[in-house]
């Protein structure tokens, strides 16, 4: 028999952290990439690729945060 | 100044500039207009931005950008690009749109009225495993456990799913499902009732733009 699952489901009006973790790990990582066109010798293109590389790791450690923690192990009995 | 991109979608299946509609509505990146660009087919939707000016926390500008391909979404089939997306100039933008925009505006023909639902399953793990065999035996394990679970998942579809695909990294297995607009709901009510493999995390978002059912030759 399965254990109780938790299924979080996000979208529409939801404005809660995760939801928010979850758009923006989203539009770092999903969008489609067009190859060979992406300019990187802009002035301060690379301080926005570096601030979002530092979201990015937020991200995915929040992400991992934002999963409960497992139920306690019941104490070996003596 | 740089241009950003943000999205692109079928000149067909706008009856105006969708340009016109979304500035009345809503800001792109940090107050930018959001303009468009004609590429053949294709409309692309971006905004030129002075990078160097932006110096708020990237978090920010990566909710001003989902919001706008939102805004897009929400009327019509679109094309999200990976945040951030630049280019040097509107001629740039208007030269790599052009050498996709077949591959494009034949997608957005095809997926007229369908949305992209995402499903990250997750199962925690043995914190410091004995040996390497032990490690290697529980990732074998949970990725059993995940399959089964996304199986679950594809299940609680009932067949309306158009496709459906399935991504396995270190930490996560991710699901990726292409169904019709008017769906959406019904998928999220059979997913809170879905019964999973126990230990198993499901995170349901969406709708998206179907990105992970396009692909774009190199």
């Amino acid at each position: 028999m399965p254990e109780p699952q938790q299924v979080t489901i996000l979208g529409g009006d939801d404005q809660s952290e995760l939801s928010l973790l979850d758009i923006i790990d989203h539009v770092l990582n999903a969008g489609v990439v067009l190859q060979g066109s992406v300019v990187i010798s802009l002035a301060g293109v690379d301080l926005v690729y570096l601030g979002l590389n530092l979201v990015l790791t937020s991200v995915e450690t929040a992400l991992r945060q934002m999963q409960p923690p497992p139920p306690p192990k019941s104490p070996p009995r003596r | 100044m740089a241009i950003l991109l943000y999205c692109a979608l079928r000149a067909a299946d706008v009856s105006e500039p969708p340009a016109d509609r979304l500035s009345s509505d809503i800001r792109g990146i940090a107050g930018a207009p959001v303009e468009s660009l004609r590429t053949g087919g294709l409309i692309a939707l971006y905004s030129e931005l002075e990078p160097a000016k932006l110096t708020s926390p990237a978090r920010e500008y990566a909710l001003q950008f989902h919001r706008v391909v939102q805004q897009a979404f929400q009327a019509t089939a679109v094309v999200s690009f990976r945040f951030p997306t630049w280019f040097a100039s509107r001629d740039a933008l208007q030269a790599a749109l052009a050498a996709k925009a077949s591959v494009l505006e034949e997608f957005l023909s095809t997926h007229a009225d369908v949305v992209q639902m995402e499903i990250r399953l997750s199962i925690e793990r043995p914190a410091a495993p004995a040996s390497g065999t032990e490690y290697l035996q529980s990732r074998r394990q949970a990725g059993e456990v995940l399959e089964s679970a996304a199986a679950a998942c594809r299940a609680a579809l009932g067949g309306h799913e158009r496709s459906w695909r399935q991504r396995a990294s270190d930490r996560d297995l991710r699901c990726f499902a292409l169904l019709a607009r008017a769906d959406v709901e019904a998928y999220r009510n059979a997913m809170q009732a879905a019964v999973l493999p126990g230990g198993v995390r499901a995170l349901v978002s969406g709708p998206w733009p179907p990105n992970e059912f396009l692909e774009m030759p190199s």
